[in-house]
């Protein structure tokens, strides 16, 4: 690892002021489980990191008229544990019980999770977030693209979206408060995501001089909401297929429905089909079926991971099975 | 012959789960374009975990008969037939065989595939 400079700030305007222009002059630490693995690597070498640690202010949620504040530093323990996201919002409990390591979960954060970079192995070999090779080529299609994206991957970004959280928010149109030195901004979840277009770009709209504060989930009255995840494993492993369902009811039947699929594209992807299959429907396993169909449109896979198609299809009708039975 | 019962089979209970581990996770994936080792960390190098890992029977047959071969060493012999097991359970439960383990969702999905054609 690099040696650098660390800071313990205990505000968040204390901590913006820490922030540099390029990415190479500050890292933000929070959970620190994807950070100090990136510098570890040296795949990220900042000069200096900033602790969140002791800025108080970016914890706690907290329930309103507006819906619910998730402060960036809640860890997915925190999350799982309240009363509010259990009864109101199974998807994101069910997104943090994804995370299948209790370690884990008792040191990430939910800003973290959405702040953290793609698992690509060509990024973590030291390959750019764009796994360039040495004639400039992407790596990605001629290598061993199992576990890269399925949608979104016309290139030259061909990883996935490494956030649990991502999906979940997206469906549920969650928001994201961003703080610099300059001021502040909020930004819906669903535009926080970015598919870079060049080697100057990444995955996500936060700017170097930047901190995620805080993330603004709406009322979930009269809807019903859910996240099916599929793994290879039990145990803590990265998911192959995620999907996140957020129903506004009328009566039994669904009034508007988002369907949003996880680790299958650079971003959480939208999947605007199955929701407009879904309209109108009371959600049934035909429905479901026929919704995980429409999800998996227009998919173009890789030379190896067309199974991830089948996957999300029924990432799909599980989330929607599973939300048309919770609680509203 | 079974010298120590208790380390016995502590030893089985590590195969075991080393057979869980061959039969459905470990795979060391290469790079074919750079050579390079793809998944040289434990995300991608996958080893069963405690969700992964059932409940565990040992059975150790200590018959005169068995121990008349003498002391034998009992290390990585039982992760063998573990995996062969498992992957005919598999094959037992889907119709037809993955011919290559570790059986990830890929090949059991492309095996399904060709059961359906």
């Amino acid at each position: 690892m690099q040696a650098f400079e660390y800071a313990n700030p205990t505000s968040v305007q204390e901590a913006v002021g820490l922030l540099g222009k390029r990415w190479e002059d500050a890292g933000v630490l929070a959970g620190g489980t994807d950070l100090l693995s990136l510098m570890k690597d040296y795949i990220q070498t900042p000069k200096r990191v900033v602790s969140l640690k002791g800025v108080k202010e970016l914890g706690g949620i907290s329930k309103s008229a507006d819906g619910l504040r998730i402060g960036a530093m809640v860890t997915l323990e925190e999350l799982l544990q309240s009363a509010e996201v259990k009864a109101e919002y199974p998807s994101l409990a069910q997104a943090a019980r994804g995370v299948a390591s209790p370690q884990l979960r008792n040191v990430g954060t939910v800003g973290g999770d959405l702040c953290q970079r793609p698992r690509c192995w060509y990024f973590r070999l030291g390959y750019g977030l764009l796994a360039k090779g040495p004639k400039g080529e992407s790596l990605v299609p001629q290598g061993d693209n199992r576990y890269h994206a399925i949608f979104g991957n016309k290139g030259p970004a061909y990883f996935v979206s490494a956030s649990s959280f991502g999906p979940p928010l997206v469906a549920l149109g969650a928001k994201v408060k961003l703080v610099s030195a300059a001021g502040s901004r909020e930004l819906p979840v669903e535009k926080l995501f970015l598919i870079p277009e060049d080697d100057t770009s990444r995955e996500t709209a936060v700017q170097p001089n930047e901190v995620l504060t805080e993330i603004l989930v709406p009322p979930a009255a009269g809807m019903r909401n859910a996240t099916y995840e599929v793994r290879q494993k039990e145990a803590l492993d990265w998911p192959l297929a995620t999907a996140s369902v957020a129903l506004k009811m009328k009566g039994s039947a669904v009034a508007s429905a988002r369907v949003v699929l996880g680790h299958v594209a650079p971003t959480p992807w939208r999947a605007l089909a199955a929701e407009k299959a879904l309209a109108g429907k009371t959600v049934s396993a035909a429905v479901a079926e026929a919704a995980g169909n429409a999800a998996v449109e227009g998919a173009t896979p890789l030379s190896g991971n067309a199974y991830k198609v089948q996957l999300a299809r029924v990432a799909v009708k599980r989330a929607l099975l599973e939300a048309a039975k919770a609680r509203s | 012959m079974v010298v120590n019962p208790k380390t016995a089979e502590s030893q089985c209970y590590g195969a075991m789960m080393m057979s869980i581990s061959g039969a459905l996770m470990e795979e060391r994936i290469m790079d074919p374009t750079t050579g390079r080792v793809l998944n040289g960390d434990f995300d991608y190098y996958k080893l069963s975990g405690i969700g992964d890992v059932g409940e565990i029977l040992v059975h150790l047959n200590r018959e005169p008969d068995y121990d008349k071969r003498g002391v034998i060493g009992l290390g990585e012999p039982p992760v063998i037939g573990g995996i062969a097991a498992i992957a005919n359970a598999v094959t037992n439960a889907i119709g037809v065989r993955p011919p290559e383990v570790p059986l990830t969702p890929n090949r059991v999905l492309a095996a399904l595939e060709r059961r359906n054609a």
